[in-house]
């Protein structure tokens, strides 16, 4: 179920940093859930998405934004889908390249 | 602008205001692109900006007979402290709070951490206001636990749309000390127009 609301939060045209912390409360409920490489690489991101401030109403720097929505956010959108596209290792080097 | 409020924006200008370099922008939370970026943190936690906070703070609801101040995590944190601690040195006392953005699944499982009791006359604070959904957060939760939200208060309003928000909320009594474009020299679209009308 949160793997399928997450995938619907992500899915959002207007997905913006706001959204980071919804995200990862729906990406924590869905590892506590389901104990598998998937819900555990996401969450993974996005507890690193609020260490790295992505969270901050006064914003991100926009080419780091720019980075996670071009390289990081089609792979989310790819391991939250049913059947997932995205494996965990995909996941894990487009965030890599991201930083 | 007493003292005490021009030495703080002297404070935030040196520490927390930054104008985007060549080429570079910000994007807030709400997905809008900015070409400055305030970190209310960097002045709320500094030696001279936190009691300056506090003190403006108090001057601006010494009047109100709160009961306490708040506001969401992580930001108001720092102003709440600093709030109550000038509370003390001026001879008086209000309760402290402030609203988790997601209930913790531990211990407690408290939304609001501090002294908030039910029936309270609360004030909320943030560092800075864009469109005001942080305090609305908080507002909201301290009305849902019963107390009565007196004003809204914003160390530096963005203009975009807190006031607006905070008054369809029916929270009209919404206080800036400060703002974008009048003490920042930050052009805010369809502001003049805005006031020409």
């Amino acid at each position: 179920m949160s793997r399928a609301a997450l995938n619907s939060l992500l899915s959002d045209p207007g997905f913006a940093p706001k959204d980071i912390t919804p995200a990862t409360i729906e990406a924590r409920a869905w590892f506590m859930a389901t104990a598998d490489a998937d819900a555990s690489a996401v969450l993974g991101v996005f507890n690193d998405l609020l260490a790295r401030g992505f969270d901050d109403e006064q914003g991100v720097p926009t080419d780091a934004w720019e980075r996670f929505t071009g390289e990081v956010l089609p792979k989310l959108l790819g391991i939250t889908a049913s059947p997932p596209t995205v494996t965990p290792a995909d996941l894990a080097i487009a965030y890599h390249s991201s930083i | 602008m007493t003292p005490t409020e021009q030495r703080l924006l002297d404070v935030l200008k040196a520490r927390s205001f930054r104008r985007a370099a060549p080429g570079e922008q910000f994007t807030l939370a709400s997905g809008e692109k900015s070409d400055y970026f305030i970190d209310g943190k960097m002045t709320a936690v500094s030696p001279e900006g936190a009691p300056l906070i506090g003190q403006v703070l108090y001057d601006c609801t010494k009047d109100d007979r709160l009961d306490a101040i708040g506001g969401l995590q992580v930001g108001a944190v720092p102003l709440v402290t600093a709030a109550v601690m000038a509370y003390h040195a001026n001879g008086s006392a209000v309760e402290g709070f402030w609203v988790r953005e997601a209930v913790k699944d531990h211990g407690t499982k408290k939304t609001i951490e501090g002294g908030l009791k039910p029936g309270m006359r609360v004030a909320i604070v943030d560092d800075v206001f864009t469109k005001g959904g942080s305090a609305l957060k908080a507002a909201e939760a301290a009305t849902e636990f019963g107390c009565e939200v007196v004003c809204v208060i914003a160390l530096v309003d963005r203009l975009r749309g807190a006031r607006e928000l905070f008054e369809g909320k029916g929270i009209t009594d919404y206080r800036a000390i400060f703002n974008v474009a009048d003490h920042f020299g930050v052009h805010v679209p369809g502001r003049a127009e805005l006031a020409a009308v």
